[in-house]
């Protein structure tokens, strides 16, 4: 967006555009760095096995692996040997890169705070979707897909609960999300011990929902997750256009006749979308960081849509591996908090080192202006308002 | 009769009221505050990023009550800080932080031990408040009513109208921070009462509720307080007899107050038409009377009674 009217930060900006290009080198260099050393040692562990007994190397080359010559759980994790590890590697990494994207969206629309409300008020869904079950049929009330759509259908209710306070009451928009949100959270808690004191509702299973429990995801649920994560990024990508318009100036996209209210609830069940694939394996408390994480980070970075849209897809997936190995590596650790740690930890760099509004050019340029103690014209720039 | 009072024959009970209605005061009075000035989600922030606080008060056996207490003045100067001059949008800045540190507490958590310990943090107890809880309670509410009471004239002020405030010389940025502080404090009693994720309701719902009766500042915070105050009843008495849980049960009954408010208000509109315009509802410009203005400047905009019967949140208020 209005590339050639940008004001120049920096007295030279070829300076800045090649500072730029080398700052997104070192970093994705140390991305990569750190995702091919979780990679590259398994065709050294593998020849390894090899030269212990030549007919292991089937068994590491696919399925479940036989651990008899890995014992050390580190190198087990960084191997990739485990197929359990390789599945929710990639199931986290796809629901880490379509959040990204979406998240870059919704931050640009100023709806970050809509994803946590969205998460929150599935609680009383997957609630009211297991005592359905049982109901219905005593006995089936852990069902995923039952208990999926529950939450979807709440968390719904929920968007539609904010808009609906916000059009009928004097209520200011935060009041209303923070109050739909505890409402919906409360109505789960209290569901939640109705639940527990049936005989068959042993909660610990639905607890997994609150904080996540990534270990648990199968290779069928993988299939689902990175389905509804390619339908998610191709819905973006073939609405692109019109999500752009949208997000930069939505009376001007009203003014030429779009349907604002279609594209925002398309970009809202996205969100719904997000939140129910990534409420099994990362929890619902966390789940919204996600979709605000990666795409703040991606802020940081650029200010075209595409390449913020990219940057996130890429953070949000680099955290979301990154997160599953270390969870994976070190014992008894939440799987679905150290990914949203790892990507706080990219974002935190970003912050620090981002071309765009990062700390230390900003203190680099301070120092120099300082320095040459003249006044300088970067003074107006606009703060982190978005593009 | 005798269902009213059996619930408090119990010593546990009676101290879960009187906690409760501290806490739930405290909460309100701050509240219609947070609600004016539009930090709601401020709270949830600082109630989420307290959770690191517990945890490595609990681990090294200090008091969780000073070590929330530490950790939440902490973040509410940290975010002020942040969100200070536009170096990140707010909502960004609340979001990333908050979950980050919520996230490392729960890292901490499944580190030691498994959630169960944890969750009467998560979700509350107001009903296993000890009488040493109950005096730390009664110390902050006390101090933050107190403060409140001696800022009372400056925090009007600058929520109403900042810009006046700083021309006679009022510190808006001192004053904020001061909010963030008490703000904090309260977010810290407040869960004990309802837990980490419940005390936003405790601190906006009765004031949201409040806000729509009325728009004056002192009918608003008494109003608060007897929203919370009576709502914190119902819930204890709701989690006694449904046998549910005692901070899902108060923010329930906060929450169909907050129906009832609405309700309330409608109904009021309908009868009273001319004094809810005056007192409780933005003037819409298509309901305005012709002024002189509006004619010297020739846009006579005609009242207009179907319209008139909506809310528009667009109108010129």
């Amino acid at each position: 967006m209005a590339r050639g009217i940008r004001t120049p930060r920096t007295a030279a900006p070829n300076a800045a555009r090649r500072r730029r290009r080398v700052m997104f080198g070192v970093m994705f260099g140390v991305m990569f760095g750190v995702m091919s050393a979780l990679i590259v040692p398994r065709a050294g562990v593998a020849r390894d096995g090899v030269a212990r007994d030549g007919e292991r190397i089937e068994s590491h080359a696919d399925g479940p692996a036989d651990a008899s010559s890995l014992h050390d759980p580190f190198v087990r994790v960084i191997t990739l040997s485990d197929h359990n590890t390789r599945v929710v590697l990639l199931g986290t990494m796809a629901l880490g890169a379509s959040g990204g994207v979406i998240g870059v969206f919704m931050l640009l629309r100023k709806q970050t705070l809509v994803g946590d409300v969205v998460s929150h008020a599935a609680l009383p869904g997957v609630a009211i979707a297991f005592l359905a079950m049982e109901w219905i049929e005593p006995g089936t009330g852990k069902s995923l897909p039952g208990l999926l759509v529950g939450a979807a259908l709440s968390g719904i209710a929920g968007v539609l609960c904010v808009q609906a306070i916000g059009r009928w009451t004097r209520v200011k928009e935060d009041a209303a999300l923070a109050v739909v949100l505890s409402v919906f959270f409360g109505v789960g808690i209290a569901l939640f011990t109705i639940v527990q004191r049936l005989p068959s509702g042993n909660a610990a299973g639905l607890a997994h929902f609150i904080y996540g429990k990534a270990a648990a995801m199968k290779a069928d649920d993988v299939w689902f997750i990175g389905g509804a994560a390619m339908l998610a990024v191709a819905t973006c990508a073939a609405l692109f256009k019109e999500f752009r318009l949208v997000a930069f100036d939505a009376r001007f996209a009203a003014v030429q006749g779009w349907p604002v209210a279609v594209l925002d609830s398309v970009l809202m069940g996205l969100v719904v979308l997000i939140c129910v694939i990534g409420l099994r394996s990362v929890g619902l408390l966390l789940v919204v960081a996600m979709l605000t994480v990666p795409a703040a980070a991606a802020q940081c970075w650029s200010e075209r849509l595409a390449t913020m849209g990219v940057i996130a897809a890429m953070f949000g997936a680099f955290g979301a591996g990154l997160g599953v190995a270390i969870s994976a590596a070190v014992p008894r650790v939440a799987t679905g908090a150290t990914i949203v740690l790892c990507g706080s930890a990219v974002f935190l760099a970003s912050l620090a080192v981002g071309t765009r509004h990062g700390l230390v050019w900003r203190f680099a340029r301070a120092a120099r202006r300082e320095a040459s103690s003249m006044p300088s014209a970067e003074e107006g720039h606009p703060g982190q308002g978005g593009p | 009769m005798n269902c009213l009072l059996e619930p408090f024959q119990y010593s546990f009970m009676r101290q879960a009221l009187l906690a409760s209605l501290l806490i739930g005061s405290t909460c309100s009075l701050l509240g219609v505050y947070v609600v004016l000035r539009r930090m709601a989600f401020l709270g949830d922030a600082v109630a989420h990023t307290t959770l690191p606080g517990l945890v490595i008060a609990h681990l090294n056996h200090w008091n969780l009550f000073l070590g929330a207490i530490v950790a939440a003045v902490v973040t509410a100067l940290g975010i002020g800080w942040l969100s200070r001059g536009h170096r990140l949008r707010e909502d960004t800045a609340i979001g990333v932080i908050f979950s980050g540190m919520f996230a490392l507490g729960i890292v901490m958590i499944s580190r030691v031990r498994s959630y169960r310990d944890f969750s009467h943090m998560l979700f509350g107890n107001v009903l296993g408040v000890t009488t040493a809880d109950l005096v730390g309670i009664s110390l902050v509410s006390f101090l933050v009513c107190a403060a409140l009471l001696l800022v009372n004239k400056e925090l009007m002020l600058t929520t109403v109208d900042p810009l006046h405030g700083e021309s006679i010389g009022l510190s808006a940025e001192r004053i904020r921070y001061l909010l963030l502080i008490l703000l904090a404090l309260t977010v810290v009693t407040g869960i004990q009462a309802v837990g980490v994720v419940l005390t936003t309701a405790l601190i906006v719902t009765p004031a949201a509720s409040a806000s729509m009766i009325t728009r004056r500042l002192d009918r608003m915070l008494l109003l608060a307080v007897g929203f919370s105050a009576s709502s914190s009843v119902a819930g204890l008495y709701a989690s006694y007899y449904l046998s549910i849980s005692s901070g899902g049960a108060i923010v329930l009954a906060c929450t169909i107050l907050f129906g009832v408010a609405y309700l309330a208000t409608r109904v009021h509109c309908r009868r009273f038409p001319s004094r809810w315009s005056r007192t409780a509802r933005p003037v819409v410009a298509h309901e305005m009377a012709p002024t002189a203005d509006a004619r010297a400047a020739g846009t006579l905009i005609a009242p207009s009674p179907i319209l008139g019967s909506e809310r528009n949140e667009t109108g010129h208020g």
